[in-house]
This record gives C-alpha cells, sequence and structure tokens, in this order.
C-alpha cells in the first residue's frame, strides 16, 4: 500500500516536474494563411508570408500582414521571417502555395520538400503558378472586402467545382512528382488590375512550368482526366453564317456527365497510338435561335458540338504535347502495361511523347435542355 | 498446472488475443518495405507470409495439443528434463522480452516523428509502459475482455483507408510480374515479421476452454483475419502512392490519412495515431504476458503479476538502447534469428522429441 | 436456535456475564437501572396481577404509552388473575430469565414485566413508530411512474417491496449491523432466482462487519465493496422501490436499513447506473434514444475539457481553418494557459455546485444569479478565462448531471481532473492513454463476482439489448447474465395474440 502510493507520487512529480515539452499553444502562434516563392535576380528565393492576425476588438474584421524575405531555401526564409515578428511562426494552416512564374519554371520539388517533411504541415494547401510574381499578387492583401489569401483560397475553389481548373492540393500532386509516367496541371493566376483571376491551368513536366491552357482547354483536360467538377459550362459558337445578331450565334450547354476512356495500343516501330473516347451528356443552358424538340435540330446540333469539342480536345492535346507535360499519364499506362516499350522510350520521354499520335473520339449528347424547347 | 474453470477464456476470446497480439508497429511500415523488393506484387507477399503463418499455427497447435493444460513453461521440463526445459524457457523469456521491446521502441520512434517530437523519450516510455504493466498484473480473463474491444480499433482503421479509394490509381501495382516469384518469396519473408505474435498459442493453451480443434480454428480464424487486413491496407498503399514515391514515404497509412481533411477535424492522422496506442498497448501486453507467465512460474511460485514491474524494467532499458539507426537494425536482425529459432526451429525439434519419446501429457 | 440467530445475530454477545433474574421487584429494579445508568427517562409503572406486586419498566422516549395503556394495563386490570401470555393483547411477548439481556431489550422499545417472588421477566413489544408520509424521493424524481419512496422505517420499506413481488420466494433477512447502534439491516432477495452463492458471499460479508456504528448504508456499502479504492461505485443506492423490485427480479439482491432510506442494490454493471425507470415507461424507441443520450454524455462530461486543452495547446492543426482563426481570436489575450484556465474553472463549478446543496432556499435564487453573472460573464469580460472555455466547463458540467445516479455524476467529474492533466502534459497521446487505463480499470473491477463493464466486456450481444438502448419489452426474452441468476427466461412470445390475418371483419 504505501510502496504504491510512493512510487504512484514519484511518478507523478516527475511528470509534472519536467513540464510539457510537445506544447504549442494557441496563444503563440502568428497563423500564416498564404505563402508565395518568387525567383529573385540574383538566384535567391523571395518568399512571402501572409500572416492573418485576430483583431483589435470583437467588432473589426481581421487583419492581414505580409512579410517578405529572401534567402536560399523556403526553409531558411521561414526562419528568417519568424526572426522578424512577435510570436511563433506556424505554417501548419497555411491555405495556399503561390509560385511565381520564372520560379516555377525551375524544378518546383525542391520547394515543395520542406512541405511533405514536416508533420505538421497542410498538406491540404492549394498550389498554383502566378503569372508575374507571386509577391506581386499577394500585395494586393484585399480584394474587395476579403483577404487575399482567403479569396485566392475560394476562389480555387469554386473554380474547381465548376471544372476550369483542376483539382489539385500539394498532397494530390505527391505520387506524381516522383512518377517518370505522369506529369501534373495546376492553375495559373493572374494579377488584373486589384482582383485575381483564375482561369487558366499551369503545364508542369518533371516539375517545371512548361505551358499554360486556356480555360476552354483546361476544362477539357480536366474531363479527360475524368475530374469533373459539379458543373462544367462552356459556351460555344454554333452558326458560323453572318446576318444573325449576336447571341442567336452561340450556344451553352452544361456538361452533365462525361465518361472518358483511354486505350494505349502500340502499333508497328513502336509507335504509340492513345485513342481517347469521351461521351459527354448535356444540357443545354442558352440557345435563343431554334426550338429542340425538333429531332433534326438536336441531332444537327449534336453533329456541330462534336466537331467543335473534338477541335478543342484537339487544341488542348497539341498544347500539352508541345509543353511536354504527360497530363493523361500516358507513361504510366505504357509502365502498367507495355513494360518493354516504356523501357525503350524511357530514356528520351520527352520527345517520344511528343511523338504520340492521339486519337480522339468524341461523342454529344444533348438530353436536357430546361423548361422551354 | 490445472486450472479453474472459472478463470478460463472462451475461444472467441483466443481468436481476438491473437489478432491483438500480432497487430503491432510493423503494420505501418509494412507497405514501404515490401514495395521495395517485390513493387507491385507486395500484397501476393503479404497472402504468402500469412499462409505460412498459418503453418507454423499448426505446428505449434501440434505441440500443444500434447500437452493440453500445460503451457510451455511447464511442459519443456516434461520433454526435455528439469535442468535443459527450465534454460530453454529462460531463453524463451528472453525472446519475448526483447520483442516486446522491439515493438515498444518501433513506437517510440512512430510517435516521436509523427506526434510527440520534443518528449523525451524516456516519458514516453514510461507512460506506456505503466499502463501496460497495470494490465499484465490481471489474469488472462481480464486481458482478454480488453482486448476484445480494442480490436474495435482494427474496424476504425479499415473505414479509414477506405477514404483514400477516392483518389486510387490502379496502374500503380502492374505490371503484377514486375518483381518476379523470387522478390515476391523474398518479400513475404519480410512480411512474416510484423505478423508474429501468435507465440501467444503456447502460453494461453491451457486458459482456453473447449477442445483442441476448437482452439486451432480459434487462432487459424485470428490469423487469417490479420492476413487479410494486412494484405488490404498493403493494396491500398500501393494504389495510393505511385512506385516512385513510396520508397520516401515509410509509414504511407499514416501519410495518406495526412492528406484528408473533413469540415470539423483535418489531420486525420493525428486521430489514428492516437487511437493506434490501443493496439499497439495491446502488443506490449501480450509480449510482456508471455514473459512474465514464464518469469512467474521459475521465481515467483506461479504469481506472474510479481514478476510484472521487472519485466517491464527490462523492456524499458531495451527501448531506450534503441535509438539510433544502427541500433535498431541489430535488434531487428537479432529478432528475425530468434524468430526462426523459437518459434519454427525450436517448437518442431520439440515435437519431433514428444513423438519420439512417446512424451505426453498423462505419461511419465 | 438457527432462527434466533438469524434474528439476533451478531459476532461478540453481549459484554455482561448473564444472570438470573432475582426474586426481589426492588433488587431488579436496581439492576436495570444501573445498567442504564439511572437514564432519567427510563420509567416504571406498579401494577398488581395474581395478587402479586408487579413492575412494568419502560423507556418513555421509547415506548407507546397509549400501547402500554390499552394492551398490557388495561386487560390486566380487567382480570385480576390468570395466565399472563393470555391476557396480555400484544403480538410479541416473550419470556426470559436472563437479567443481563433485559437492559438491551428496554433499549429496543420493549417493556419489561417483573413480579415480586418471580424469576421470570415478560418482554413486551411496545415500540412507538413515528414514520414519515410515503413521498417521492427529491433526487429521483422521474417524469411518469410510481412516486412512492423508501422511508427511514425498515417495516414500511418491506412493505413497499412485499406488495410489488407477493411471492412466496421472496425472502428476508434481518442482521444487526454496528457493534454498539445496532442497526437493524434487512437483505432481501428471490430464492428461485438469486444465486446462491452471491447469497453466501452477501451473508458472510455483512456477518464480518465489527464497526462501533453503521449510520448509512454508506458504511455498509463501503465494507462489503470489492474494490473501495475506484472512483467508480460497484454498490447502487436508490430510494425508489420500483427500482429495487426490477433489480430483484433480474436476481440482484438488496440491503435495506433501519434509520435511512436508502436501498443498496448488488451487484450492479456500470450501465446500470445509466438505467432509469422512466426509459421503461415510454415507447422503446424513446427510451433508447435516452438512454443513449445519457451514454453519450458521460463520454462528452469525462473527455471535452481534456479534448479542448490537447487541441488549444498541443494539436491546434486540428481545427480546419475558419474556426481555428474563431479560436484563435478569442484566446489571444488570455494570459493563462489552457490547463490552468480549466482547473480555474472547474474548481469555480464544483465549488458553486457544493454551495448550491447547502443554501438556504430563500437565499439560492441570488446565488445563482451571482455565480452565472460574475462567473460567466465578467470574467470573460475582463480577459481572464475565454470564451470557448466557459462554453465547455457549462457542457461538462451539463452533462454530467444527466446520470440518474448521483455517485457516478460525481465520479465522472473527477474522473475528468486526470484527463486534463494528461492532455496537458501529453496532448492526444496523453488523453488516449487515460481512455485505456481508465478502461482497463473498469475491465478490472468485479462486483461480486460479476465483471463491472458487462455485457461489453465481456462481450455478450444477448445483454446489449438492454445496455446501450432498450429493446421492446417483449423481446427481452433472457434476464442479463451478470448476476448469474438461476433461471435465464424470463418471458416467452407474449404478444401471442397477434396473428398473421385479423379474425375480425
Amino acid at each position: 500500500m504505501k510502496k504504491l502510493c510512493l512510487s504512484g507520487i514519484i511518478i507523478f512529480v516527475s511528470f509534472l516536474m519536467s513540464g510539457c515539452w510537445d506544447q504549442d499553444l494557441l496563444r503563440n502562434a502568428r497563423l500564416v494563411y498564404g505563402e508565395g516563392f518568387d525567383l529573385e535576380e540574383n538566384g535567391k528565393l523571395l518568399s512571402t508570408f501572409v500572416i492573418r492576425d485576430a483583431p483589435d476588438s470583437e467588432q473589426s474584421g481581421p487583419k492581414n500582414d505580409i512579410i517578405n524575405t529572401v534567402s536560399n531555401t523556403p526553409e531558411e526564409s521561414r526562419n528568417k521571417a519568424d526572426e522578424e515578428i512577435s510570436r511563433l511562426l506556424t505554417t501548419y494552416r497555411n491555405r495556399i502555395v503561390l509560385i511565381g512564374e520564372e520560379m516555377a519554371k525551375q524544378d518546383i520539388y525542391q520547394l515543395l520538400d520542406f512541405f511533405y517533411r514536416d508533420p505538421k504541415s497542410a498538406l491540404n494547401a492549394k498550389i498554383a503558378v502566378v503569372k508575374g510574381k507571386a509577391a506581386d499578387l499577394l500585395s494586393l492583401k484585399k480584394v474587395g472586402n476579403v483577404l487575399i489569401e482567403e479569396e485566392i483560397d475560394e476562389l480555387i475553389k469554386s473554380k474547381e467545382e465548376t471544372t476550369t481548373v483542376p483539382k489539385v492540393t500539394i498532397e494530390s500532386i505527391f505520387p506524381i512528382m516522383k512518377d517518370p509516367g505522369e506529369d501534373f496541371v495546376v492553375p495559373y493566376l493572374i494579377k488584373s488590375g486589384n482582383r485575381v483571376d483564375v482561369s487558366r491551368a499551369a503545364m508542369f513536366h518533371n516539375h517545371e512550368f512548361t505551358g499554360t491552357l486556356s480555360t476552354n482547354e483546361s476544362t477539357m483536360f480536366s474531363l479527360l482526366k475524368g475530374k469533373m467538377g459539379k458543373t462544367a459550362i462552356i459556351t460555344q459558337k454554333t452558326n458560323k453564317q453572318q446576318g444573325n445578331k449576336g447571341v442567336y450565334n452561340y450556344l451553352t450547354f452544361n456538361i452533365e456527365k462525361s465518361k472518358p476512356k483511354m486505350k494505349v495500343l502500340i502499333q508497328k516501330n513502336d509507335q504509340i497510338k492513345v485513342r481517347l473516347e469521351l461521351k459527354l451528356k448535356v444540357s443545354v443552358l442558352e440557345y435563343p435561335k431554334d426550338y429542340l424538340n425538333e429531332k433534326k435540330v438536336v441531332n444537327r446540333l449534336n453533329k456541330t458540338l462534336t466537331k467543335e469539342i473534338t477541335n478543342l480536345v484537339n487544341k488542348t492535346l497539341k498544347k500539352m504535347q508541345k509543353a511536354r507535360c504527360d497530363g493523361l499519364g500516358v507513361g504510366r499506362q505504357l509502365i502498367a502495361f507495355h513494360p518493354d516499350v516504356w523501357k525503350k522510350q524511357k530514356k528520351d520521354w520527352e520527345h517520344n511523347y511528343q511523338k504520340v499520335h492521339f486519337v480522339p473520339k468524341v461523342q454529344v449528347e444533348i438530353t436536357k435542355k430546361g423548361i422551354i424547347n | 498446472m490445472t486450472i479453474p474453470e472459472k478463470s478460463k477464456i472462451s475461444q472467441g476470446q483466443l481468436m481476438f488475443f491473437v489478432i491483438q497480439s500480432q497487430v503491432g508497429v510493423g503494420i505501418l511500415s509494412l507497405p514501404n518495405k515490401l514495395q521495395a523488393t517485390a513493387k507491385g506484387a507486395g500484397w501476393i507477399s503479404s497472402i504468402i507470409a500469412g499462409l505460412v503463418v498459418q503453418v507454423i499455427i499448426l505446428i505449434l497447435w501440434a505441440l500443444c495439443r500434447r500437452f493440453p493444460s500445460d503451457s510451455i513453461f511447464s511442459f519443456l521440463p516434461k520433454i526435455t528434463g528439469k535442468f535443459l526445459g527450465n534454460l530453454i524457457g529462460i531463453a524463451y523469456i528472453g525472446y519475448f522480452l526483447f520483442s516486446a521491446g522491439t515493438v515498444l521502441s518501433a513506437f517510440a520512434d512512430v510517435a516521436g516523428k509523427w506526434v510527440l517530437q520534443a518528449t523525451p523519450r524516456w516519458a514516453l516510455l514510461l507512460l506506456t509502459l505503466l499502463t501496460c504493466v497495470y494490465l499484465v498484473k490481471e489474469n488472462v480473463r481480464v486481458m482478454a475482455r480488453l482486448f476484445v474491444i480494442s480490436s474495435l480499433t482494427i474496424i476504425v482503421m479499415v473505414i479509414l483507408s477506405l477514404f483514400g479509394y477516392a483518389n486510387a490509381n490502379y496502374t500503380y501495382v502492374f505490371p503484377i510480374m514486375e518483381a518476379g516469384w523470387v522478390n515476391i518469396i523474398k518479400a513475404a519473408n519480410d512480411a512474416l515479421f510484423p505478423l508474429i505474435g501468435y507465440e501467444v498459442l503456447l502460453v494461453i493453451y491451457p486458459y482456453v476452454e473447449g477442445n483442441n480443434t476448437g482452439k486451432l480454428k480459434a487462432a487459424s480464424l485470428g490469423n487469417m483475419l490479420i492476413t487479410l487486413f494486412y494484405t488490404f491496407e498493403v493494396f491500398t498503399s500501393l494504389i495510393i502512392f505511385s512506385p516512385g514515391v513510396m520508397p520516401s514515404v515509410s509509414e504511407p497509412l499514416i501519410y495518406m490519412l495526412k492528406g484528408f481533411s473533413f469540415q470539423i477535424i483535418q489531420r486525420i492522422d493525428l486521430i489514428f495515431l492516437s487511437i493506434w496506442i490501443f493496439i499497439v498497448s495491446t502488443a506490449i501486453v501480450s509480449w510482456l504476458y508471455m514473459a512474465t507467465s514464464g518469469l512467474g512460474r521459475l521465481f515467483h511460485r506461479g504469481e506472474h503479476k510479481k514478476a510484472a514491474p521487472y519485466a517491464a524494467l527490462i523492456v524499458f532499458i531495451l527501448a531506450m538502447i534503441a535509438q539510433n539507426p544502427s541500433i535498431t537494425d541489430l535488434f531487428d536482425r537479432m529478432i528475425r534469428i530468434f524468430h526462426y529459432t523459437f518459434v519454427i526451429g525450436l517448437p518442431l525439434i520439440l515435437l519431433i522429441f514428444s513423438y519420439l519419446f512417446n512424451k505426453k501429457e498423462g505419461v511419465s | 436456535m438457527d432462527l434466533f440467530n438469524k434474528l439476533f445475530s451478531n459476532k461478540r454477545i453481549g459484554k455482561n456475564p448473564p444472570m438470573k433474574v432475582f426474586s426481589s421487584l426492588e433488587k431488579n429494579k436496581e439492576y436495570i437501572q444501573n445498567l442504564l445508568f439511572h437514564s432519567s427517562d427510563l420509567k416504571w409503572r406498579s401494577i398488581k396481577f395474581n395478587q402479586k406486586d408487579g413492575l412494568i419498566v419502560f423507556l418513555e422516549s421509547l415506548c407507546d404509552q397509549e400501547k402500554i395503556q390499552n394492551e398490557i394495563i388495561q386487560p390486566l386490570e380487567e382480570s385480576k388473575e390468570g395466565a399472563l401470555e393470555e391476557i396480555i393483547a400484544c403480538v410479541e411477548i416473550a419470556k426470559t430469565t436472563d437479567l443481563s439481556r433485559l437492559p438491551q431489550f428496554i433499549v429496543q422499545g420493549n417493556c419489561v414485566l417483573l413480579f415480586e417472588g418471580k424469576t421470570e421477566a415478560f418482554i413486551v413489544g411496545v415500540g412507538a413508530e413515528y414514520t414519515r408520509a410515503i413521498s417521492e424521493p427529491v433526487n429521483e424524481g422521474v417524469i411518469r411512474g410510481a412516486h412512492d419512496g423508501f422511508i427511514e422505517h425498515l417495516t414500511t420499506n418491506l412493505y413497499l417491496v412485499r406488495k410489488r413481488i407477493e411471492n412466496p420466494s421472496l425472502v428476508v433477512r434481518y442482521y444487526q449491523v454496528g457493534e454498539v447502534t445496532k442497526t437493524k439491516v434487512a437483505l432481501l432477495y428471490m430464492q428461485d432466482l438469486a444465486n446462491t452463492e452471491l447469497i453466501k458471499e452477501v451473508d458472510q460479508r455483512i456477518r464480518s462487519i465489527t464497526m462501533d456504528t453503521t449510520i448509512s448504508p454508506g458504511f455498509i456499502a463501503e465494507m462489503i465493496e470489492d474494490n473501495t479504492f475506484s472512483l467508480f461505485p460497484q454498490i447502487l443506492l436508490t430510494e425508489r422501490p420500483d427500482r429495487s423490485v426490477a433489480h430483484l427480479m433480474e436476481g440482484r439482491v438488496i440491503i435495506l436499513s433501519d434509520g435511512d432510506a436508502s436501498a443498496l442494490i448488488l451487484p450492479v454493471t456500470f450501465f446500470a447506473f445509466f438505467q432509469s425507470p422512466d426509459d421503461y415507461h415510454g415507447r422503446w424507441i424513446v427510451g433508447s434514444f435516452i438512454r443513449l443520450l445519457r451514454l453519450v454524455s458521460f463520454i462528452i462530461a469525462t473527455l471535452v475539457p481534456a479534448l479542448y486543452i490537447a487541441v488549444v495547446a498541443f494539436h491546434p492543426e486540428i481545427l480546419p481553418s475558419n474556426l481555428i482563426y474563431t479560436v484563435k481570436s478569442t484566446i489571444d489575450r488570455v494570459p493563462f494557459p489552457p490547463i490552468l484556465e480549466a482547473l480555474i474553472m472547474q474548481v469555480t463549478l464544483e465549488v458553486l455546485r457544493e454551495a448550491g446543496v447547502r443554501l438556504p432556499s430563500r437565499v439560492g435564487q441570488t446565488v445563482s444569479i451571482v455565480g452565472g453573472l460574475v462567473i460567466g460573464e465578467s470574467v470573460v469580460r475582463a480577459g481572464l478565462i475565454s470564451y470557448p472555455m466557459v462554453i465547455v466547463v457549462a457542457l461538462t458540467a451539463i452533462a454530467s448531471f444527466v446520470a440518474p445516479s448521483n455517485e457516478i455524476s460525481i465520479a465522472i467529474r473527477i474522473l475528468g481532473f486526470p484527463l486534463m492533466v494528461l492532455a496537458s502534459l501529453f496532448g492526444l497521446f496523453g488523453i488516449t492513454f487515460g481512455i485505456l487505463f481508465i478502461l482497463i480499470h473498469l475491465c478490472k473491477l468485479e462486483s461480486f463476482g460479476t465483471p463491472y463493464f458487462a455485457p461489453l466486456m465481456p462481450l455478450r450481444i444477448k445483454d446489449l439489448k438492454d445496455t446501450l438502448i432498450r429493446f421492446p419489452i417483449w423481446s427481452l426474452n433472457q434476464r442479463p447474465h451478470d448476476p448469474h441468476s438461476k433461471k435465464l427466461e424470463q418471458e416467452r412470445f407474449s404478444r401471442g395474440w397477434k396473428h398473421d390475418d385479423s379474425r375480425k371483419e
């Protein structure tokens, strides 16, 4: 009995006296909500940290604080920034990681290693490439009434829903980074006046930024990958003739269902042919020109849309090939199902990818048309 | 050594006992190790390892069947004579303590890496050992009760892993035969070690009620469930992490959970690791019980609870030593050798002896 | 002889050596007065019967003087001679020749009749009874159900139980516990249901109580409990007869004590503390929902403060972005670390609660306003405690009061403290180790041979029908296993009148 009490007391006191080692008080944290990386002239790294602070009184909203540091590596810049501000810089609630264009053209894995290594880092942060410098974009501080990091985060999220930009986070590109058979595509941000434009995509090859896709092309890319958001709205010109007034020339539709199929075929001389089948079921949102209850009209429109979409797909694929970005994972298919071909081609996969022959087969079918014909 | 009916456990509880002894920390880094050798066919290695374990369980069961109311420590002297029997018994105790030490140190490593970076190792070890000793002092029935409840955490883990299928890419496992059968079998050897723990059958065999076939069924069922669980986890990790990135992730399962975020909580890996404590503690308790059962019989006249503090002290020292990676590797290799000797080799020899010299229960 | 032992069993026999009754009345009277130390309420009345002088000795505080008058003095005066036992109208009458035991009888509310020249003394039971009316227990009210409760008088309590189970198998055994106070204690059980081992064990434990005083059942509970160091109570105390009867019918055992309105029910499991007669009076879905709510409140009350400390002090990254910002802005200005905040608030809450029990009712209103306003609002405004902390503590307090039994309520709140300390040392890991420790403790605990955490550990699916939720009564075919009762089936197909096709047109 006595022994038990004594040992219990010793253990308890020894715990208490030594203290709580891993404490990470929320009170002492300065939360970083956004980070940006740019390339300085002398080859160094310019980092921007957006810190969100608690308001002074209960009525006013949150405030931002922007810190810029120059250093060699992201971790070093973080330490430098920590020295400049009071309390502790904590990045576990980071929401966005922006990389400037020039910086992205060099290998971005060197920047992201720190994110993957730290157990407390926020792996669900959004990543994007910025035209120009990320520091400029982040120095906006506020867009309208919303703080910059929240604005960008929410913008990217809502654009993902409309399938305008691909849905990526730092976590989701991690497996693709080290995979020689696939490349990733991230959103591309442009600073337009005082607002942020999120409507394009940036293509990568071997962790280097190699090209951009326009809005419709980036939607196509997501559709081809099979990763569609909630909606995907495209406005297409359907009438090439003159004479009709503006809106009558266009049809706006929303893609309800899309089923992509990719098949890699090896032909003679190790020529790789990729057959892409894309079946789209769309609903018409806007078409003032004709009535849609006539079968003839619908069939005609189906054919027109199929042609236009096929052109769009071809354009997208060409752009991707030019940028050497294997976004669809052709290489991965080779590794998995045609390993001998891959062995021969993998040394110079960059150029071999450009020789791949893509054959898209698109089929558009109008299924819904709203409440009027 | 006769055990009253009241303190026996049912066969269902035996199954959970085996399950909890087997699942320790090894599963967390298993996919990484398997992928290194067997590439996309790692999950096949896991199945093969499970089958091998089944065979080993058969051997152990055949041995225990000869002495239904004795644990290994009491029938060893019967087969090989008192002096040699007790000596081998002490060797077994050493093996069990060593196993407990490695499990504990692996757990401290994972915890120190992912959650508690600054906490000194001794504090974490002390906390774990205190809780484990509190349970080891009790008899088998009480332990079995807790083991049944903590098996629920395995179900939680399966459910959490299912979330990963949203981003799965099945092409990562192809080509399946990329590594070839030789490597697959070699990897099966690696997969064998996270499955160890079924040796507990040697020690608690007499405490289980029912006939011999029932006990074999329970133990085999437990092993089968765990093999399925491991295979499932390995497969999930293989389709989520590409072959290029897997070598840099040494605990794929936790890493996968880290990327998820729900509305209200993020950092699911933290929640998962906290729940994982249940499973690790029960594994350590099982090993400790095996050791203290022997110690108690040899030194304390059958009262295993008096031996518990000493056993815990030895395990603590072992886990404190294993801080450098080189020592951890050494321990790893030692465990392999010990396992082959004590769990496969010796029981086989003892079985043959007992048949040759017709040593059975009831025969002097 | 056996019955006599059972009626008045004590380990040690009275200190006085046996003595024969004197023939002389004066000597007897003097002896009794000495042994009772000339207590001023010792009275005697002389009577004449059978041409002999007699004395009625009694304690006026314990005897009903009307009874003495009507049942003893009046019949004796009317028939001046005859056999005493036939004339006296009292129910309890005995004879003895042992003078040393007379004082004990007098103190128990009997009156002693002594006659000149006779060496026999008559003991007549004329005890006075002041009982309060049977009313609903204050702390165990239910919305629907019986509203009577046990009172301090043992015989009335026995009546309340026997009236509900009018069956010869309901057995009552009397004990006298407490060397000096000689409190009368009754043990009730169903002979054909309760386990014989259990009864033997309880009997043995009660007999081995050698304390001087046992004023409350709490004393008895502590003496016969398996593990007094545990936070969790292993014996259920209740003041409701319907609850006691329900447990009796499941094969459990009840101990009632004279002078206290609480009944002890044993052996109980952890889940018995979360059951209330309310659950069975309503519909089973509603009852199940409420029962689940109680269990969830138990978890909330123990874990929430610890979880809050772990999240805010160790792992803030668990919170999503907008939530973390809200929490941070409220705790920014607080000077204390979270563990200190939590401890201050919890202790304050306990102080408030205890004060609320002791207060005279008129002051109660003031204090509740003071408590709410001062503690809650002002402390936060001053920046000493943060809003989330106040919310957490309030939630914990409310959740802990949901349990129907007071002992478990306090146990829950106290359980929160070590978990908070562990959370502040090791974060989420500390909490998990704490929970593991508590689970191990619950696994170990056994109450008179039944595992405390049954039917979860050991797992019995059939018994779960009445634990976490309540299945309809007609589906509870078997009694719960844990009291190891002799008969397991308690009902079979009670809804036999329900047919596939209705007989009516």
